[in-house]
């Protein structure tokens, strides 16, 4: 099937490029806190596009090599994550009677960074998920944006591993399951 | 049904073991012990960043292959044979001539520490060794075979995460390896260019197999040879992989489609 190579180039191209432009385009608009979208999980949610958010870039710490303790930066103006889930709550199809519930994983060293993540999760859905510490090195913490918004529309973290960078995954993922096996 | 999951650093990345077992906790950990041990009696021949190791040794011709222990000849003939088998675009011998197994050793010990598991009754996992990623044929969970192809990100880049997410299960394939400068920067040389330059051709490649080894040389071998690779990947059987250029562009092999995760 070598000569169909590149027809299939074609066909992949447009379809990958797709995704990957939806996921980019969800990794600038989701910040540090962020809550989930009423959604379907499978289907790819369609946000509206926001001109080039600030938050990925300059909240998330990537300078030095030492896996140091930085955290993010404080954001006083949230609402507490019970009021949050109040908000997000509304659309989603829940039990009146569920109550959120919000939990710190533990801090990862990973082996570039430190990564630790809070969950909020009403009943049995996550509604929010916030990066307490996220600092990688050689821009891996761009990473995290993506993983929290993954995290959330996969209402866990729904894919094993990831191919070509270990540790910033496998770091978010430890703190995000650790906290989840608290509920 | 005891869970596990251990991370072991080790020739400077980590090596995720995660998965479920009947055995005893205490077996569990004993065979996860002898795994780690496999890649750290790897590391400790092979590492060319320690003056000490037989590798080092033999590169700084203090001393010969028949003087090294056993498995450095085994490695040699390893690296032979893919470099025949990729045409070349995997090759083990540096710009300077010497022999640098890097590329094969990573997977190789992951591949035998997993091997070690399976045989002492723990067959029920995923081993993550420094991104390369293999699955075992008997694991069970259906997480376990969805795997996160990592975008190619700049430094700089606002834009990181995962490209795609593939589904394994029931394909046949069980291992996924990357290649690419996004996180290591420029570290696969062309064997084939005059001054065996650094290939720039590719951002990225990821390749799918059945085999760790087999990915991991493949993901390599096409690093340096560039978009033509993926012709020669598709005309062999039981693998597929996926690309992006430098431009951006991704290419991948036909059968690559059929294997991401709905």
């Amino acid at each position: 099937m070598r000569t169909s190579t590149k027809s299939a180039i074609g066909a992949i191209t447009l379809g990958v490029i797709g995704l990957s432009y939806n996921l980019g385009e969800q990794a600038v608009i989701v910040s540090h806190s962020f809550s989930a979208p009423p959604l379907a999980p499978s289907t790819s949610p369609e946000v509206p596009a926001q001109p080039s958010a600030s938050a990925s870039a300059s909240a998330l710490p990537s300078q030095g090599t030492s896996a140091g303790t930085t955290t993010t930066k404080p954001n006083p103006s949230v609402p507490s994550p019970s009021a949050t889930t109040a908000q997000t709550q509304a659309p989603v199809v829940n039990p009146p009677t569920a109550t959120s519930k919000t939990i710190a994983g533990p801090v990862i060293q990973s082996g570039y960074g430190t990564v630790q993540v809070k969950v909020t999760k009403v009943g049995s859905t996550i509604t929010d998920i916030t990066m307490l510490k996220a600092n990688a090195t050689d821009g891996r913490a761009t990473a995290f944006p993506y993983l929290v918004q993954y995290a959330i529309t996969a209402n866990g973290s729904n894919f094993a591993n990831l191919s070509g960078a270990t540790y910033t995954t496998n770091a978010f993922k430890q703190s995000l399951d650790a906290a989840l096996a608290k509920f | 049904m005891q869970k596990f999951d251990r991370i072991e650093m080790c020739m400077g990345t980590g090596f995720r073991f995660q998965g479920q077992s009947d055995l005893e906790s205490a077996q569990v950990d004993f065979a996860l012990q002898v795994a780690c041990g496999i890649l750290h009696e790897a590391d400790n021949i092979f590492s060319l960043y320690k003056p000490e190791s037989a590798l080092s040794q033999l590169a700084a011709g203090k001393t010969s292959v028949a003087q090294c222990p056993p498995v450095v000849s085994e490695i040699w003939d390893a690296c032979e044979i893919w470099e025949q088998k990729t045409d070349g675009w995997f090759s083990a011998f540096t710009p300077e001539h010497t022999f640098d197994p890097s590329g094969l050793v990573k997977t190789w010990a992951a591949k035998r520490a997993a091997e070690s598991l399976i045989s002492a009754g723990v067959t029920d996992f995923t081993l993550n060794a420094g991104g390369d990623v293999y699955i075992s044929e008997a694991a069970s969970a259906q997480f376990d075979w969805r795997v996160g192809l990592s975008k190619p990100v700049s430094v700089a880049s606002d834009e990181a995460g995962a490209l795609a997410v593939i589904d394994l299960k029931g394909t046949g394939y069980q291992a996924v390896a990357t290649s690419g400068s996004a996180e290591r920067g420029n570290h696969i040389w062309n064997p084939k260019a005059p001054g065996r330059e650094f290939a720039t051709e590719l951002l990225q490649v990821t390749v799918i197999a059945r085999d760790l080894v087999e990915a991991d040389v493949w993901a390599t071998a096409a690093f340096a040879e560039g978009l033509a690779s993926m012709a020669r990947i598709d005309a062999i059987d039981h693998l597929e992989a996926i690309c992006i250029l430098a431009d951006g562009q991704i290419a991948a092999t036909p059968g690559f489609a059929s294997l991401m995760a709905r």
